[in-house]
């Protein structure tokens, strides 16, 4: 089992059940259902007339944007450690613990790999109303759920590298804002062809009907090239 | 030779292509696999001639096709809309089609923009199997339509210099309408030679329900022509023995010209009491009345003989026989747009879609809080799955509860007649987007009041169906049927206007009240029956005072119908009204799928008489 970094991973169960009993995780779920929950019910229109078409579309992927915002920050945030889960270890400490680099790493990945997808899970429903009331097929929810998830778990991965990388919790904490700032932010500004790194407008286009392989292969690279980093990093502090 | 017997194959590979190219562009080729030729006869409107914006007959003539089966012929009619890009509303009539047989398929279509042709298509068993464009040229155009039932095809062509462009049209008794609704483009129906006999009930009843609902009818008697016996209660006169007139010298009179100078044979008519004539001496040539709301006029002397097409008076005479263009009398898209303003979304909607949500967080974090372990996690993807699927169910009640059609009905009734003209003005709504559908009763013509693309409007003995797509947040598309009920309601003033005597018969009207030009007279209730209230000359009110007691979208409704864009037409044709709501309010359109019946309201207005 110690082979297959996943079902056994010592890790992932330990942080699964960390987060499932934490009261902070709690609370978070509850802001984010509650956000959700607030946009649906405000996107309903509540009078005729009152939207033009191209405001009707922004309230639907309205609650996609806010739930990409959400559940990246959240993802992320729990990993580089600024959310402090109640039972959770760091990466560092878990190398004192007798893991390997490879299995802290792994379990690191997938706890927050399905910590998004549970986060997606529970808002899901939500989305599937404001979708069905409009007659939105709900098949055309699952290319955008994917590059939510990806995309979030992605810069989750880069808060797992700050973890290790950065010692001091103040410097963990800017360096993940500011990529929070370069991601969210930042790519809005970049050249027409790099716009779709930036999630906000990679939601509205896969809405729109665009392709989003590219932006799933970078986030998946980005994540996947930090999970590698940070395995090397902490392989060469176990050995120091 | 050899060089250019060396030279062919390469001809006979293009002349096989030209060949192939021809088949391929030809219509018959694109109507697709297994297309049959054959040209369809289009007959549109009165012998070619239509109006814009209202109803017309159009009978297509199927040629024999090999094809038997379920058939649906389709015309495209293009309309000017606010949409950017094309607009077309489809108009679709069912039908069983018959092996080697041909046939007649007629339809009501409504022309919005004769630029662009009527486009028919003909599909059996889902197979288009032809397609026929119908130009519309601007000669085809009428401003004021005359349409002469008359063996004589000759006279009128010069009413053409008459302002606003009168076209008068010669048509047959096949060809007039079995819907009176399909009358409305016709200014003066001049019947001269028509045989009763070629028509049949549905013709004879849809005439008779024209006139009375405004209809303007002139009658040529003539000695050969047989007796009118389906419009007798409608006749003012009755046709005598011809007799010959050196001049008629009332027409000089009539119409400030030069005596219409004979030999001419005048049939003399024995009017009927309450008939306005015009004398020759002892002869009345000319008698006229009010039938309903219609008018028919009577002729002794015939507009096709030699003499009178001579008369310097002449254009004159039928300037003033076809009259002016008529209007409906309410404006339909007024008070459609103040539907658009009364239909709003239901707040219990909003309640239960906000219960809903707040039920499934309650729930999702209640879970989680009582079982923190990853049991509870697990356990918490079932409230999940079940909100998956009430959330689904609820979009889809949600989207049922909030399409509504919101409807008045507009009563105008004839009077002495049990008949009123029906005019109902509906505005479909569906907030959230999607399909609609709404079905007329059979006898109604319908037709949207805004062009609109994504429009089938689909015709067949069980009524008219007409389906659609609106977007989401798109405001409610208005739509109009106009069609003729039996009732009997009639009202009148004395002559010092202070007695209002009124006879609803079943009915039973609620804030009622009197207008007149900018005043109104607060009536209250009416029973049904006969009524008489007295009527205080210190009870007029300015309009703005008054209308209290009423809905905010009865209310609404009456600022539309009296001061909407037609600059009070009303007030302007008839001095004083009588208004009020109709207790027992029938829908007319109905919204399929929608779970609420939505707002609706009839409205009685009534054209009060002075007695």
């Amino acid at each position: 089992m110690e082979r297959v970094p996943g079902v056994g991973n010592p890790v992932l169960r330990g942080d699964l059940r960390a987060r499932s009993s934490s009261r902070k995780i709690w609370i978070l779920q509850a802001i984010y259902l509650g956000i959700l929950g607030a946009l649906v019910f405000l996107g309903l229109p509540p009078e005729l007339g009152r939207f033009a078409e191209a405001h009707e579309t922004s309230l639907y992927v309205a609650v996609l944007w806010v739930q990409v915002v959400l559940v990246t920050y959240s993802a992320s945030a729990c990993l580089v450690q600024e959310i402090a889960v109640e039972g959770e270890k760091g990466p560092v400490d878990l190398l004192f613990a007798p893991f390997s680099p490879r299995t802290i790493i792994a379990g690191k990945s997938l706890a927050s790999f399905v910590t998004i997808i549970f986060w997606l899970l529970l808002g899901l429903p939500l989305l599937v109303l404001t979708t069905a009331i409009r007659q939105i097929p709900t098949s055309a929810l699952i290319p955008v759920t994917a590059l939510i998830a990806v995309v979030a778990w992605g810069i989750a991965e880069v808060g797992l590298l700050y973890s290790i990388l950065f010692e001091a919790e103040f410097t963990r904490t800017l360096a993940h804002w500011a990529t929070l700032t370069a991601v969210f932010v930042g790519t809005a500004s970049l050249p027409p062809a790099f716009r779709s790194l930036n999630p906000i407008l990679a939601t509205t286009a896969v809405v729109g009907g665009a392709s989003l392989l590219r932006t799933l292969a970078i986030y998946a690279l980005l994540g996947l090239g930090c999970a590698f980093w940070a395995r090397m990093r902490l392989r060469r502090m176990a050995a120091e | 030779m050899y060089r250019r017997a060396r030279a062919w194959p390469f001809g006979h590979a293009l002349a096989l292509l030209w060949a192939l190219a021809a088949l391929l562009a030809c219509p018959a080729a694109r109507a697709g696999p297994g297309a049959e030729p054959g040209r369809l006869d289009v007959r549109l409107g009165f012998d070619g001639m239509v109006k814009i914006g209202v109803p017309l007959p159009l009978d297509v003539t199927l040629p024999p096709f090999d094809r038997a089966g379920l058939a649906e012929l389709s015309i495209d009619a293009p309309a000017l809309g606010p949409e950017v890009g094309r607009v077309v509303t489809s108009t679709v009539v069912p039908f069983q089609a018959v092996a080697g047989a041909a046939q007649i398929i007629h339809a009501s279509v409504v022309v919005s923009d004769p630029r662009r042709p009527l486009v028919i298509r003909l599909s059996i068993g889902g197979r288009e199997i032809a397609r026929q464009a119908v130009p519309i040229s601007p000669e085809q155009v009428a401003g004021r339509l005359l349409a002469a039932v008359s063996d004589d095809h000759v006279g009128l062509a010069s009413l053409h210099r008459l302002p606003g462009r009168v076209e008068a049209v010669y048509v047959t008794a096949g060809a007039l309408p079995r819907l009176w609704q399909e009358y409305v483009a016709v200014d003066l129906l001049v019947i001269r030679d028509l045989d009763p006999a070629l028509l049949d009930a549905a013709q004879e009843d849809a005439l008779r329900t024209w006139v009375h609902l405004g209809g303007r009818l002139m009658i040529i008697a003539r000695r050969t022509t047989p007796a009118l016996s389906m419009l007798d209660g409608l006749l003012p006169a009755t046709a005598g023995a011809a007799r010959p007139l050196r001049s008629v010298g009332s027409l000089a009179a009539a119409y400030g010209a030069a005596p219409l100078s004979g030999p001419l044979s005048v049939t003399a008519l024995a009017p009927r009491p309450g008939a306005r004539r015009i004398t020759d001496g002892d002869v009345t040539i000319m008698a006229t009345w009010a039938a309903g709301l219609g008018r028919v006029t009577m002729w002794g002397v015939d507009p096709w003989q030699p003499p009178f097409l001579e008369w310097s008076g002449r254009l004159r005479w039928w300037n003033e026989a076809v009259g002016a263009e008529t209007a409906p009398i309410v404006d339909a898209a007024a008070v459609a747009e103040k539907l658009a303003v009364g239909t709003p979304l239901d707040p219990l909607v909003h309640a239960e879609i906000g219960g809903a949500i707040v039920l499934y967080i309650a729930l999702l974090l209640g879970l989680l809080r009582w079982r923190p372990t990853l049991a509870g996690a697990a356990a918490s993807l079932a409230i999940v799955g079940v909100g998956l699927g009430g959330f689904t169910l609820l979009a889809r009640a949600t989207r049922d509860r909030s399409a509504t059609v919101t409807q008045v009905a507009i009563l105008e009734p004839v009077g002495a007649v049990r008949l009123a003209r029906a005019t109902t003005i509906a505005a479909v709504a569906v907030p959230y987007g999607g399909r609609y559908r709404v079905t007329v009763p059979q006898g109604m013509i319908a037709q949207p009041i805004t062009p609109s693309s994504n429009l089938m409007i689909r015709l067949s003995r069980a009524g008219t169906e007409l389906s659609g797509v609106l977007r989401s947040g798109e405001p409610p598309r208005p739509f109009e049927a106009v069609g003729a009920l039996p009732i009997q309601v009639s009202a009148s003033l004395s002559s010092d206007g202070r007695e209002l005597t009124a006879d609803l018969g079943n009915l039973r009207a609620l804030h009622v009240e009197l207008r007149e030009r900018d005043h109104v007279y607060p009536v209250g209730e009416l029973p049904a029956g006969h009524s008489v209230t007295e009527i205080r000359p210190d009870g007029w009110v300015a309009v703005s005072d008054g209308g209290r007691g009423t809905s905010e979208l009865s209310q609404h409704l009456r600022e539309a119908i009296f001061q909407g864009p037609g600059g009070g037409a009303i007030l302007s044709v008839t001095p004083r009204v009588l208004v009020g709501e109709l207790e027992q309010a029938a829908p007319v359109f109905t919204l399929g799928g929608a779970a609420t019946p939505g707002q609706r309201l009839m409205i009685l207005l009534v054209r009060l008489e002075r007695r």
